[in-house]
């Protein structure tokens, strides 16, 4: 059982999901922030899945 | 039948041998054929004023190619030990031409996607992953010191390729610099290739470092059935699939420096041009551990080798995270540059190790699989990273440590003092028996 293998795998792609999701997450907010009035930010299709991949996000 | 060639070999570690013309090919088609990828960073500008595409779009060929390749990567090596490495490599250059010449004549970003992503990403595994398992064919003993000019050559390709290709996109343009680069370096290649020999037996040779009463190798191309079987073998071992993930590990470790470190030095106020020197120099000292690592491996012990050379990776790093005391590029750029080129050196050494003398092209592959998504995930990790921290300092602690725990990795790879799988000259002999009394 290469069970190094198998450990950094799960744990770069976990790792990944968490990044993207992260990276979605503060774009998300900066755009909020830049908005003078609040009006529904717009997202976009690869930070709605981002965000629905993550469960800490 | 073989003609024995066993003069000059004993207990010499140098002499001469057709395998030494080998390594110099091997070199050369290395620095020839990788110097587009390598020079990527001189397409940005010329890119962007000419046809107005984002920075990032035009970055994104470069994860497409590396992506491609290193999906292509055990492919590739499987195909250079189903037919040989020399028609893998015509088949290789074939496709750079192809991909050259569509990339010369791009007029939308999702074309230079295509060219230069995807059929250069093609071309580079077909022709540059089956070079190390055929090198490996030609030395029975004394693999470290070929491994060690090869990879040196790794080093010397950039230096080499980058400010050319730069030259020659500002004076001729995109579209003749990438004709003529593309034609030129094809001819190189086709020039290389056309001495190129399989294998020792194609000169009347035994392997490089063959002893008087060494049992001989087959002098024919493998028979299918059996890399099959051994391909199988391999696989069933935890060395096949850790030494990937510990290419990987490595791979991340060097890759965030390699994309981040210029513009984290501009960033901190040094000039363009004193950070790009933290970069030539790191790749300098680089050759000289790339040329002697795997030489190290060989006499010192590979998993001890390998584990230095990977906190020697991943150390330096941490004085770009903390320290910021005058002079901590200059004394990070020498230390990093021995760990980055000692980083990759023990591979070659440890598949024979392991897997003695069994075609290596599937494990080789498999190996680039897990490097080229490293470079890919090192390179990209930096940007998302920075956004949400507004530091480079994260991407930095990702690289220590990735080298850290590819480190640890090593140090629970099984002990290479024993072959993992059967003896493939065995195997062979045994097969080819099988098939003189079948016939």
């Amino acid at each position: 059982m290469p069970l190094q293998f198998v450990i950094v795998a799960i744990t770069a792609i976990l790792f990944v999901v968490y990044v993207v999701a992260m990276s979605a997450s503060t774009r998300i907010e900066n755009r909020n922030d830049a908005l003078i009035e609040s009006t529904q930010t717009e997202i976009y299709a690869w930070e709605s899945v981002a965000l629905w991949m993550c469960p800490l996000h | 039948m073989l003609k024995t060639i066993i003069k000059g070999s004993g207990s010499n570690t140098f002499y001469w041998h057709y395998a030494w013309v080998i390594v110099v090919i091997i070199a050369g088609m290395q620095i020839v054929g990788s110097s587009i990828r390598m020079a990527f960073g001189v397409f940005i500008d010329p890119l962007q004023a000419q046809f107005g595409w984002s920075q990032g779009g035009i970055g994104f060929a470069y994860a497409i190619c590396s992506m491609v390749s290193a999906v292509v990567a055990p492919w590739a090596g499987n195909l250079g030990d189903r037919f040989g490495a020399k028609k893998s490599m015509l088949v290789g250059i074939f496709v750079y031409l192809i991909g050259m010449l569509a990339t010369a004549f791009v007029k939308d970003l999702w074309q230079f996607w295509l060219t230069y992503g995807v059929i250069l990403g093609i071309a580079q595994a077909i022709f540059l992953v089956p070079l190390i398992p055929a090198a490996m064919i030609w030395f029975r003993r004394h693999l470290g010191l070929a491994m060690g000019l090869i990879m040196a050559s790794w080093g010397v390709g950039p230096a080499l390729a980058t400010p050319l290709v730069a030259f020659m996109i500002q004076t001729f343009g995109w579209t003749f610099a990438f004709v003529s680069i593309g034609i030129a370096s094809t001819l190189m290649m086709l020039a290389l290739v056309s001495v190129f020999k399989n294998r020792p037996a194609d000169v009347g040779a035994l392997a490089y470092g063959t002893l008087k009463n060494d049992p001989p190798f087959s002098d024919k191309l493998p028979p299918a059935i059996l890399l099959d079987e051994f391909k199988g073998h391999m696989k069933k071992t935890a060395a096949y699939w850790n030494m990937s993930s510990i290419h990987f590990l490595g791979c991340v470790g060097h890759a965030v420096i390699l994309i981040w470190i210029i513009p984290m030095a501009t960033s901190k106020g040094m000039s363009a041009i004193d950070a790009s020197l933290i970069f030539t120099l790191f790749s300098a000292v680089s050759i000289v551990t790339r040329l002697t690592t795997p030489v190290l491996c060989e006499r010192l012990g590979v998993r001890t080798v390998m584990t230095v050379f990977y906190i020697l990776q991943g150390a330096p790093v941490l004085l770009l995270i903390f320290s910021s005391m005058d002079g901590v590029f200059l004394i990070f750029a020498v230390s990093f540059g021995v760990g980055y080129g000692g980083e990759t050196g023990g591979f070659p050494i440890l598949n024979r190790k392991y897997f003695g003398h069994a075609p290596m092209g599937g494990a080789h592959g498999f190996q680039m699989l897990g490097a080229g998504i490293g470079m890919a995930l090192g390179g990209w990790v930096g940007g998302p990273v920075f956004d949400i921290f507004d530091s480079y300092n994260a991407a930095f602690a990702i690289s220590v440590v990735a080298s850290f725990a590819g480190a640890v990795s090593i140090l629970l790879l099984e002990n290479p003092a024993k072959l993992l799988i059967p003896d493939w000259r065995k195997a062979e002999e045994e097969f080819e028996q099988n098939l003189k009394i079948a016939t």
